[in-house]
């Protein structure tokens, strides 16, 4: 069975309405809350008895359906790659933020840690849902397809839309960067989680803090890098757009 | 008209020159964070101020870097689009492919997954596709990345401008090949007495790599290499060339020595003084593995929990770059002040000296230098790789160099193989006689 691709909707406003509907659960909550009353009251649970797997249904059937929208759009290699990525993510995000919450018990607020574990949990499942779907309706559409009707149309809005082009082309442009940063991550850091060079750690009983350092740091060095090496061929980018842009006049 | 040929002494000065010809501001990336936001924020408000007054195609120091568009397909209609019904637009698209020599199958795969020589050939599709709207073409080092075989894409690029009268400017670095304009090539230099003899096995079981289909967001078909050796284990001095045509793979069969990609089935061996430990690279563009840092910044990084070893590769760092100077005043080169100076450093030169001697520390088996001429005048290259042939010997790492200027490593090299297609489609690497 063939399953829909998105990039196959056409016309493109019909593919961005599909994918905004698709996304409403994620902005407005509906209708989690719904389903999840619908649940206690099929199965008589009172409503403050509701535990974390009934919570998580919902949110687990709209990750079940993104997934299918993303797996037939993709294909699994692709899928894989995001799906791991924002694993990875979910993951990192989910622990440093537990961790925290555990050691400075005050920023969460005086919530209890059965509170504090639904909140990580739901957060996990946001995470690895809505990563992968922001890659699909970013890469849903093309930048040049785009500016070859722009420059058909005429009106006080088609500056902003070669505006918006850019924007799109430089979104897409870093999933081009981060795939080749992590060529070379893997070059650097073969083991892709530790650092190469770290014989520093097993120095003294408290160097195991290091691992606080090493994280903000490869934080820190993806964030610059992927901005940087996004950002840097822009002013070719813009020329380039522009001169599509004046080929109107 | 003719075609007016300049040549700079430094990457550095050839994107200065391209930036005066083009009005297109190049972000520096090895100068840190800090530099790179202050200068594309006055890229930001400076833009527009002065209006340009030349349409310019142009390929830019990095050619990779001079596409708007993620696929060959989508750069090459929009470059038509311009000038063309848009009716006609895909059997266009690929006639200019074709007259570039790139396949068809190459239009829809993304830009990333091309080759450098590949992308220089786009480039040049770009550039015939956009003559009618455009003034002049301004071309960095417009055969760099080609073999010789492949010179013949320019030479037709170069006479249809020239038909439609259309000015040319080709920026290169000082020394680098450009048969065109009738300079006798420098001397060749031998500076190799230094260095020690150091042997390396490299041992190849017949491997497979297979990267899978990708449909999204632009489609690339499943293809798969094999590598095969001839024989199985080769062994060679150190330093070896790995010389093949334009997208044979050798990048690929380097990563796979490197560790960085994994075959399907066989495997690929490097073994010398040091021990059987994969191999580490200094790739193609080498700026990026600075990953946004200043040098002095990701060397910090790197050694940030092996103080050891941080002090170690500071004074070997310092150790490079005088023998490089002391070797390039020897020879009477006079443009010392552009290698960058030596209290603080930012330019390619000094970029990859950093990540040369941050692999020879590690002491891994293999130290492969993915194109290591690229963005250096030829002299400066030259004094590069040999130096950093007797710093990796002196430590027990054998120096692969990969290159299509295999001419300039004559009196370096002491061994070389070659990576060339077989009639079933197999990669098949062979030590050249001298090697064997």
């Amino acid at each position: 069975m063939k399953l829909l691709s998105m990039t196959e909707i056409q016309p493109w406003w019909l593919r961005l309405v599909v994918l905004l509907v698709l996304s409403i659960p994620a902005f407005s909550g509906y209708p989690f809350d719904q389903v999840v009353l619908g649940l206690n009251e099929a199965f008589h649970i009172n409503k403050d008895d509701a535990g974390l797997v009934v919570l998580a249904i919902p949110r687990l059937m709209y990750m079940a359906l993104l997934w299918l929208v993303i797996f037939s759009s993709t294909g699994a290699s692709k899928f894989q790659s995001y799906a791991m990525g924002a694993t990875l993510l979910g993951l990192t995000t989910v622990i440093i933020g537990a961790s925290v919450r555990k050691l400075l018990p005050f920023l969460s607020g005086g919530a209890t840690e059965e509170e504090i574990s639904l909140r990580m949990v739901m957060l996990f499942l946001n995470i690895i849902t809505l990563i992968p779907f922001s890659l699909l309706a970013v890469n849903s559409f093309s930048v040049k397809n785009l500016l070859t009707k722009l420059t058909r149309l005429e009106g006080k809005y088609v500056e902003l839309g070669f505006h918006l082009a850019l924007a799109l082309r430089v979104v897409q442009h870093a999933g081009e960067v981060v795939f080749s940063l992590h060529e070379i991550w893997r070059e650097q850091h073969p083991s892709k989680f530790l650092p190469r060079h770290k014989p520093d750690w097993g120095s003294n009983w408290y160097s195991k803090i290091n691992v606080l350092a090493w994280i903000c740091h490869v934080a820190l060095s993806w964030v610059h890098a992927t901005m940087m090496y996004t950002f840097e061929p822009i002013p070719l980018m813009v020329s380039e757009i522009e001169r599509i842009s004046d080929s109107r006049e | 008209m003719s075609v007016n040929v300049e040549r700079f002494v430094s990457f550095e000065k050839q994107n200065e020159g391209f930036t005066e010809l083009t009005e297109l501001d190049l972000l520096p990336t090895t100068a840190g964070r800090l530099r790179f936001y202050r200068e594309l924020g006055e890229w930001a408000t400076n833009y527009h101020q002065e209006g340009s007054s030349l349409k310019t195609a142009f390929i830019s120091p990095n050619p990779s870097q001079g596409f708007c568009f993620p696929t060959p397909f989508d750069v090459l209609s929009s470059a038509l689009m311009l000038h063309q019904n848009p009716e006609n637009i895909s059997s266009l698209v690929m006639e200019y492919l074709s007259k570039s020599g790139l396949t068809e199958s190459k239009a829809h795969q993304p830009i990333t997954t091309l080759s450098g020589g590949e992308i220089l050939q786009l480039n040049f599709a770009k550039a015939s596709a956009s003559l009618p709207s455009i003034d002049q073409l301004v071309a960095c080092s417009p055969l760099y990345w080609l073999n010789d075989s492949k010179y013949v894409y320019w030479e037709n690029l170069v006479s249809e401008y020239q038909e439609h009268e259309k000015s040319i400017e080709v920026l290169l670095l000082t020394g680098e090949r450009y048969p065109y304009e009738g300079l006798t090539l420098p001397a060749k230099n031998n500076y190799t007495a230094a260095i020690d003899d150091l042997d390396w096995e490299l041992c190849i079981e017949s491997t497979t790599i297979e990267f899978p289909e990708t449909k999204f967001p632009s489609y690339c078909p499943k293809f798969e290499i094999s590598f095969e050796g001839n024989p199985n284990t080769l062994t060679l001095s150190s330093p070896t060339l790995i010389t093949g045509d334009n997208g044979v793979g050798k990048s690929i069969f380097a990563k796979l020595m490197a560790g960085i990609l994994r075959p399907t089935s066989g495997a690929i061996q490097v073994t010398s003084k040091n021990g059987k430990t994969p191999a580490r690279m200094l790739f193609q563009h080498s700026t990026m593995q600075l990953f946004g840092m200043s040098i002095e910044a990701h060397s910090k990084s790197i050694f940030q929990f092996d103080k050891g070893k941080q002090k170690e590769f500071r004074r070997l760092y310092k150790e490079i770059d005088g023998d490089i100077r002391n070797l390039l005043s020897k020879i009477g080169f006079d443009y010392l002040d552009a290698l960058g100076p030596a209290d603080s450093t930012s330019t390619l030169l000094q970029a990859n000296i950093a990540l040369v001697a941050e692999r020879i520390i590690g002491k891994p088996s293999l130290l492969i230098l993915d194109e290591p001429t690229w963005g250096l005048a030829r002299i400066v290259s030259e004094c590069f790789v040999t130096v950093t042939c007797k710093y990796a010997h002196k430590n027990g790492l054998a120096v692969a160099i990969i290159t299509h200027q295999s001419d300039w490593w004559d009196t370096l090299a002491k061994s070389e193989i070659s990576l060339a297609k077989s009639e079933d489609s197999k990669v098949v690497i062979t030590p050249s006689e001298e090697s064997q």
